[in-house]
């Protein structure tokens, strides 16, 4: 009896020590997770989360198990930019396991919490890849932009909107059909993101790489990097 | 013994050339009708199953039943294994169910009752514990993510979510131990046959899942018996039968692993305990899986070609936390609340920790 006794304290020891490892603090997460070749892009702060595509296929799940916390069943927010197999395959599996509010592809502005996305004026697309929602996110001081898989002609169509960011995430898993020099110039970002994994097209490709470092940007890759996490306070900001 | 080796040699016989059948067909367009005989696997962007002997590779969704009737048409690849044994394999074939799942009526309700349970454990629990937790009390192993995967191969610790008779005593094991003191050592054991019983049914009643519960419980009925002799003479004469209905089972790496694992505890057993009994709360763990450990090795060596030099020290260090787990898996089963799998999480945390960490040191 002592030994049960003994046995359950723990186990509450155990559920109070993860509750304390686990209590959110005030910074903006924004996770690049290692899905392979497709995007899945999570954005938490506090017990809020935004979650911009799901992969193409359930590696989601680990990413979302790692950094929620666990008595949060709810995603306040999941975006699909466009309804490709390696963008929207882990929402099927999502949805059963977690409280999901699918965001409508025609909202054009979110905010949960203190995260803040606003969807750019949409292309008019010339292929499937292209026909893609960018959503430009804040937080404080801190901008990133997410270009899902759009092309050279949508970046020109775009690029009035554009300003400066903090954090890229490369369109096209960095197929050399997008992110021109022109384009690049003009958002400037101090780190690029590149989702991507194992793949017969050449991503990402050198032509990308090397107009990525003509601009100085630091270049983090999923399929070398594992999953890359960006932390910040809306001021300042650092990789994890 | 004689008498089994002719049976034993004439079936083996019959089922070589029925595989010869097959070989024929190989490179050419098939059709294949038939039930999906064991629980799809999903890993990455593809799922796989078996029709029969054919093993059909198809993308993650539609999602398939084990139990369920399709037919299958594609073409047929062939895969030598050795030369009595050939993996034959359709590549992403047109798949058709051809009957809905709910005819055999006691079959459609055991697998929507695991599956029950399964989607209990996933709404409760983050990845990868989930399905740690899904493959240590079912037996099922097809919802875990690539790299938890990799981690457990590496780290030799693959059978923990692997039907085989080594769980099988684990329950037996437990529920004795739990009991002892309050029953008769007699109850207590039929007490653990029962559990293993619900655990066979829980599991959905899949055939490798059957051949452990009944060679796990003989072995350890055997043990307990006292002899040595007996228990070994029950584990061959079990696996002897099993041979007869079906001996291609001679090259399932499950069946050897079973065999070799519950053989090497009645064996070795009572040795490695005395040895490792003195370390403090892994001791019984040590021991037991040094004992299987010691039988499986050359299996593992000769099927992967490597074999984890400290995958005893890592199977010490995760095992002892089985039991709490299989008993907190039954519990949030039944009562799916969140509190529940907080308290489930732990142990359930330390082990995917454990094996993720030494997973990542090779």
């Amino acid at each position: 009896m002592v030994k049960k006794l003994t046995a359950l304290l723990l186990l509450g020891a155990g559920v109070l020590l993860i509750l304390i490892i686990q209590w959110p603090d005030d910074k903006l997460r924004l996770i690049f997770c290692d899905v392979g070749q497709g995007d899945a892009i999570l954005m938490t702060y506090k017990n809020y989360q935004v979650l911009v595509d799901s992969g193409p296929d359930n590696s989601v799940l680990t990413c979302l198990g790692r950094h929620m916390q666990l008595w949060d069943r709810e995603i306040e927010a999941v975006i699909t930019t466009h309804e490709q197999k390696d963008h929207n395959t882990g929402l099927k599996e999502i949805a059963k396991r977690y409280a999901v509010n699918k965001i409508s592809p025609t909202s054009t502005e979110i905010k949960i919490g203190q995260i803040n996305l606003k969807q750019l004026s949409k292309p008019i697309f010339t292929d499937k890849n292209a026909d893609a929602r960018v959503w430009q996110g804040s937080f404080g001081n801190f901008d990133w932009l997410l270009t899902a898989d759009i092309g050279v002609a949508e970046e020109k169509q775009l690029l009035a909107e554009l300003g400066p960011v903090e954090v890229l995430k490369v369109a096209h898993h960095g197929s050399k059909y997008s992110s021109t020099a022109e384009f690049l110039a003009r958002i400037k970002p101090g780190l690029a993101v590149i989702s991507v994994g194992k793949n017969h097209y050449g991503h990402p490709t050198k032509e990308v790489l090397d107009r990525l470092q003509a601009i100085g940007a630091r270049i983090l890759r999923t399929d070398q990097a594992g999953e890359v996490v960006v932390v910040s306070d809306g001021k300042k900001w650092y990789v994890k | 013994m004689l008498i089994w080796f002719g049976i034993f040699l004439v079936r083996f016989g019959n089922s070589y050339q029925a595989e010869a059948k097959i070989k024929h067909y190989e490179g050419k367009a098939i059709k294949v009708v038939g039930r999906i005989a064991s629980e799809p696997l999903l890993q990455g962007v593809s799922q796989r199953f078996n029709i029969g002997r054919v093993q059909v590779v198809t993308e993650l969704y539609p999602k398939y039943e084990y139990g369920q009737k399709v037919a299958v048409a594609g073409i047929l690849q062939r895969r030598v294994i050795n030369r009595w044994s050939n993996q034959f394999s359709l590549m992403y074939p047109s798949i058709k169910v051809v009957e809905a799942d709910n005819v055999n009526f006691i079959r459609y309700r055991l697998i929507k009752f695991r599956q029950g349970i399964e989607v209990n454990f996933n709404r409760s629990l983050p990845e990868p514990e989930a399905s740690l937790l899904a493959g240590i009390v079912l037996g099922v192993k097809r919802g875990l993510p690539g790299d938890f995967y990799e981690a457990l191969r590496k780290t030799g610790t693959m059978h923990i979510v692997v039907a085989s008779g080594y769980n099988v005593t684990i329950i037996i094991g437990t529920v004795v131990l739990y009991l002892a003191g309050y029953v008769k050592r007699r109850t207590a054991i039929c007490l653990g046959i029962i559990a293993v019983g619900i655990y066979t049914v829980m599991a959905g009643l899949q055939p490798a899942i059957i051949r452990a519960a009944i060679m796990g419980s003989l072995a350890y009925l055997g043990q307990l018996l006292g002899k040595q002799s007996v228990g070994l003479r029950l584990l061959i004469i079990a696996g002897g039968l099993m041979l007869l209905f079906e001996p291609l089972l001679v090259f399932d790496l499950g069946f050897q692993l079973s065999v070799a694992a519950t053989g090497g505890l009645l064996l070795l057993g009572e040795k490695t305990a005395r040895i490792f009994n003195r370390v403090w709360l892994v001791g019984k763990a040590m021991g037991e899986t040094a004992a299987a450990q010691i039988m499986v090795t050359p299996i593992l060596l000769s099927a992967f070609g490597q074999v984890n030099a400290f995958s005893i020290l890592i199977n010490s260090l995760i095992l002892w936390l089985v039991p709490f787990i299989m008993l907190g898996g039954v519990i949030l089963a039944i009562l799916p609340f969140q509190p529940v799998a907080w308290l489930v999480y732990v142990p359930l945390t330390i082990m995917t920790r454990v094996i993720m960490g030494f997973g990542n040191l090779w």
